[in-house]
């Protein structure tokens, strides 16, 4: 990573331009510049929050207003009602920490070996790798299900966390990290007669924990989030049923409880909203020290 | 550092854990072919679809004491979806749910039923309503046997139409009487009407009017037939040109016209039978007319007969257990029950009675008189094989009709050119 | 690129790194070639062949790419607005993200929240994002309501309109992946020492040039990953425009996704959909080939 490279070049321009510095006036502009911004993005997300505090009647109603004839909190008591809520978060929690571990453990080892051993071909496996990322779901996900059958993994737990648990995306981010590791690190536990694993897993795995904490949250807003693979490969939605497709069930053929589906969005935006701001920190720094922004 | 180190250990036991645990699933259950294992896989959204949908298979379970019967359901919208790729790999389920309007899409997973196959069964076409065994019928093949039937209605907001003074439909109106009630609906902020993007939503207008349906009897399209495209500038000019109906504000807005109806939005939308008691009882509070399509150039009006209903997999293993399954689903006895939650109108000539039954007294005579009506004069939906494609291809176009952007007979046209 | 930090080894330890490297590697290497490369491999096969979901299957040799460049009117269209929405869309998200990581300097007070706030979209469900943004389009919405209760001026019908849609459909993309890029940039600005973003951050032809020459070429290899990875998901749009706009009105926001995405779930016709996955995939593989090239006149790696 260019972290020490680039430094030296950095400090020089600082420094040239230290006494340079955006003034108090422009300082004001900008926070007034920033949370106007903030305010404008937040306003759907109120807006959200508001309409699922309607009735459901209210929604479209013209001309629009904020807040309904009532304030409905029942609205997020009855989404539970309404059908197996509870269930549907309960799979989708599930299956979004045990994807999420599969594919750090199978990022790491894999960024691991891409990124700090050699071996012959390591290179274009790598690039062949990465080829994958370029690959449209959409193009995968008929033989996907064709091969679920085979496996007999249909309607299973199974077939929602490992299909897409191999991506080459963690493995890209895993490797780029590892690779600013010093070498020296590694080396001297060699010395010290440390094999491989017992290197891999006691020093360089807690070197990488910011990497680590990026690609969780990654992976597991893209579980918590996914759509169109749960839809096919689910059968039993009381049973196997996560989220997302929870979501869709307030559509039914009389119509859709809009009221009901915008407060059971608010409540499955909670766990990933707290995810993010517990991991804020970790996020940042994990972004810019597996270099995604290297080569 | 040890929360990561757990983390690992734990990553690799889940795989061992999730094979020895996660065993129970597979669609592939049919069993083999002397098994009565037999699975169901049926549309319901929302606790009280899935309650009604049990008790129908608790019925059926009741009356096949010694037999295996699974339910599987998904949401309306999902359930096609899903249907598309279990029938990709030879996976539907033994007693499959299909819809009037959507069997053209998948006759090819569906066995003909021949009238032994009915006898196994035990159900009779002749104890089913008139034009009942026409709704899951293909080219002249008959593929399933609803469990209800439906056809079109005109809805109308009591209250709006009183509000703006505006004539009250009724049965044996006719359009000029339903455009001076739009016209005269259409004030004080709402309209008189709202257009419909669903397939039956929309043409069952224009096909009253015109008097005949946009796909001939042999199954091929007719959508420049000048009545039928004549009718249908008409009804998109509702919106384009006497302006008592709204813009669609995105081709994605599937229910537009009952939304915007449910909504006190619009003063009249066309919706079918089956949300008759759910308009009736509406949350808003507002008071709901139901009145037939009106009457068409021809002196009747013209209404197609649609409905949902259970047919048999192809590639299910066990063609007996699975008729005995779907006749038990169709008993009278089910059918029965359905009639008398109020969900929907049986397709059993002896059950729709209790239909009414269960009606509110409030509003039952009004419901009886307008399905009486709106039932009198009907025909199967015909249906060509590239359906799916022309109603994909005319729902967003649509929009672009409504707003007076293209005339929609001239892209009827276009469509018939497409996908003759 | 690889650090040869080590002196070449020979022999029995470098094929005992080899053994160990491949064990290291077996779980992703067996993961993606069962759950990436067959079913790609599948979907080869089913391009060259007639494949309906449920009937006759037989080899068709190159129909399906003949049918698509000349006999399939929504194709072009698929293309073409797949390539503006892309257009459109990755400078708009990569200048304003940028933008927004730059303006989000240490010296802002609750700069934490603030990131956390521009970053919620990303991690909402996307079908919950759209049924927002419908409420706020359509002319019984939010904006419309406004602009006729305040201007008394009545605003397009944005999603139903045909120039709009598009535009539309990318604000609200914007929207929900802005916060995305945010934070790359936001990370790799990190790295810079505080003077030289805040002197960019001055008004004028200075902060202009300080931008201009130091800071995006600092960045630069973090600006080249962003629009790679964003003109990907952006070739790649579907679920935007399927649930706003319903790829209408017409066809004037249909993707190629969504024309895939018809042909084998709606049309049932799959060896047509894999050829036109194909096509989308030969286009990806085209552009983001094409970046890398020209990576080499503005992206500056330091050494």
């Amino acid at each position: 990573m260019s972290t020490e490279t680039i430094t030296p070049r950095a400090q020089e321009a600082g420094s040239a331009a230290a006494p340079r510095k955006q003034g108090r006036l422009g300082l004001i502009l900008r926070h007034v510049t920033i949370y106007l911004a903030a305010a404008i993005f937040v306003l759907p997300l109120v807006y959200a929050f508001f309409s699922a505090l309607k009735p459901n009647t209210e929604m479209f109603s013209m001309p629009p207003r904020l807040i309904g004839s009532e304030v409905k909190w029942s609205n997020f008591a009855e989404v539970f009602k309404f059908g197996p809520f509870l269930t549907y978060i309960g799979n989708s929690l599930f299956v979004a920490v045990a994807g999420t571990l599969v594919v750090l453990f199978v990022s790491a080892t894999a960024g691991y070996a891409f990124g700090r051993m050699r071996w012959k071909g390591r290179d274009a496996v790598f690039i062949a790798f990465l080829a994958t990322l370029m690959v449209p779901a959409e193009v995968t996900v008929i033989p996907m299900f064709q091969m679920m059958q085979w496996f007999g993994w249909v309607d299973t737990f199974r077939s929602l966390i490992f299909p897409f648990a191999f991506g080459a995306f963690g493995t890209f981010l895993m490797r780029q990290f590892f690779r600013g590791i010093p070498f020296e690190l590694e080396e001297a536990a060699k010395v010290d007669g440390a094999g491989t694993i017992r290197t891999f897993v006691t020093i360089i795995l807690p070197l990488a924990k910011s990497a680590l904490a990026v690609l969780a949250v990654f992976t597991f807003l893209g579980f918590w989030n996914s759509y169109l693979w749960p839809l096919i490969v689910t059968v039993d939605y009381n049973a196997h049923g996560t989220l997302p497709v929870g979501l869709a069930t307030f559509s039914t053929q009389q119509g859709t409880r809009w009221d009901l589906q915008m407060a059971a969005t608010i409540i499955s935006m909670v766990p990933t909203t707290l995810l993010v701001i517990v991991l804020q920190k970790h996020l940042i720094k994990g972004i810019a020290m597996a270099g995604l922004g290297g080569r | 550092m040890k929360h990561i180190r757990k983390a690992i250990a734990a990553a690799a036991i889940i795989p061992l854990a999730l094979s020895a645990c996660g065993g129970t699933g597979g669609a592939t259950s049919e069993g083999g072919s002397d098994s009565k294992d037999i699975v169901i896989e049926m549309w319901a959204g929302g606790e009280n679809d899935q309650k009604a949908i049990q008790t129908q298979v608790d019925i059926a379970k009741k009356l096949l004491p010694d037999y295996n019967i699974e339910l599987r359901t998904a949401p309306w919208g999902d359930f096609f979806t899903k249907l598309t790729t279990n029938m990709a790999s030879g996976n539907m389920a033994c007693v499959t749910g299909m819809n009037s309007g959507r069997l053209s899409s998948y006759v090819d997973g569906f066995v003909e039923l021949t009238d032994a196959d009915l006898e196994t069964a035990g159900l009779k076409k002749s104890e089913l309503a008139p034009g009942a065994d026409e709704v899951l019928m293909n080219k002249g093949k008959l593929y399933g046997i609803p469990f209800d039937v439906a056809t079109m209605l005109v809805y109308y907001n009591e209250d709006q139409l009183a509000a703006a003074n505006a004539p009250v439909p009724a049965p044996g109106w006719n359009f000029d009487d339903f455009e001076a009630t739009a016209k005269a609906a259409t004030a004080n902020g709402k309209q008189g009407f709202a257009v419909g993007m669903g397939d039956f939503q929309w043409m069952a207008l224009p096909i009253s009017k015109a008097g005949l349906q946009p796909v001939k009897e042999d199954g091929t399209l007719d959508l420049t037939n000048e009545k039928f495209a004549a009718a249908a500038d008409w009804y998109a000019g509702l919106v384009s040109e006497q302006k008592v109906a709204a813009e669609v504000a995105s081709a994605s807005e599937l229910g537009w016209g009952e939304d915007q109806f449910s909504n006190g939005n619009a003063a009249m939308a066309v919706d079918g039978t089956w949300n008759a008691v759910s308009y009736l009882t509406n949350e808003s509070g507002f008071n709901v007319g139901i009145a037939p399509l009106p009457v068409g150039d021809s002196g009747e009006s013209l209404g197609l007969v649609l409905g949902s209903g259970f047919g048999i997999a192809k590639n299910c293993e066990n063609k007996e257990a699975a008729l005995k399954v779907m006749g038990a689903l169709l008993s009278e006895e089910a059918q029965d029950f359905v009639a008398s939650s109020g969900r929907s109108y049986p397709a059993r000539a002896s059950s729709q009675p209790k239909y009414f039954e269960s009606l509110d007294e409030a509003y039952r005579d009004k419901v009886q008189a307008a399905f009486e009506a709106g039932f009198a004069n009907v025909q199967g939906q015909r249906v060509s094989d590239e359906w799916a494609q022309v109603s994909a291809y005319l729902t967003p176009e649509l929009v672009n009709a409504y707003a007076g952007r293209a005339k929609l007979s001239d892209i009827l046209a276009t469509a018939q050119g497409q996908f003759k | 690129m690889l650090r040869s930090a080590h002196a070449p080894r020979r022999g029995a330890l470098a094929r005992k790194e080899a053994r160990q490297a491949l064990g290291f590697a077996s779980p992703a290497l067996v993961g993606l070639a069962a759950f990436t490369i067959v079913p790609v491999g599948l979907s080869i096969v089913m391009s060259f062949f007639h494949w309906p979901t449920f009937g006759e299957r037989y080899p068709n040799g190159v129909d399906n790419y003949i049918r698509l460049f000349t006999n399939s009117p929504d194709f072009w269209p698929a293309l073409r607005n797949s390539f503006v929405y892309a257009l459109l869309y990755v400078p708009i998200n990569v200048i304003l993200a940028l933008a927004l990581a730059m303006g989000l300097g240490p010296r802002i007070r609750g700069r934490a929240a603030l990131r956390v706030l521009f970053f919620i979209p990303v991690v909402t469900p996307i079908v919950a994002n759209v049924l927002v943004w419908k409420m706020l389009l359509q002319p019984q919405g939010l904006f419309n309501g406004i602009s006729l209760s305040v201007f008394g001026y009545q605003l397009p019908n944005f999603l139903a309109d045909p120039q709009w849609a598009m535009i539309m459909v990318v604000v609200m993309s914007v929207w929900q992946g802005l916060g995305y890029n945010m934070l790359i940039f936001s990370a790799a600005l990190e790295q810079l020492p505080e003077t030289v973003v805040e002197a960019a951050l001055i008004d004028g032809a200075y902060g202009f040039r300080m931008t201009w020459n130091i800071v995006l070429p600092m960045i630069s290899p973090s600006l080249f990953f962003a629009t790679v990875m964003t003109m990907i998901s952006a070739l790649q749009v579907f679920a935007q425009p399927q649930l706003l706009t319903g790829g209408g009105p017409g066809n004037a926001t249909q993707p190629l996704v969504q024309f895939i995405y018809n042909q084998g779930f709606k049309f049932q016709n799959l060896g047509l959909a894999a050829a036109a996955a194909w096509i989308l995939f030969a286009v990806i593989i085209a552009i983001t080939a094409l970046q890398f090239k020209a990576q080499k006149r503005w992206v500056h790696y330091e050494h």
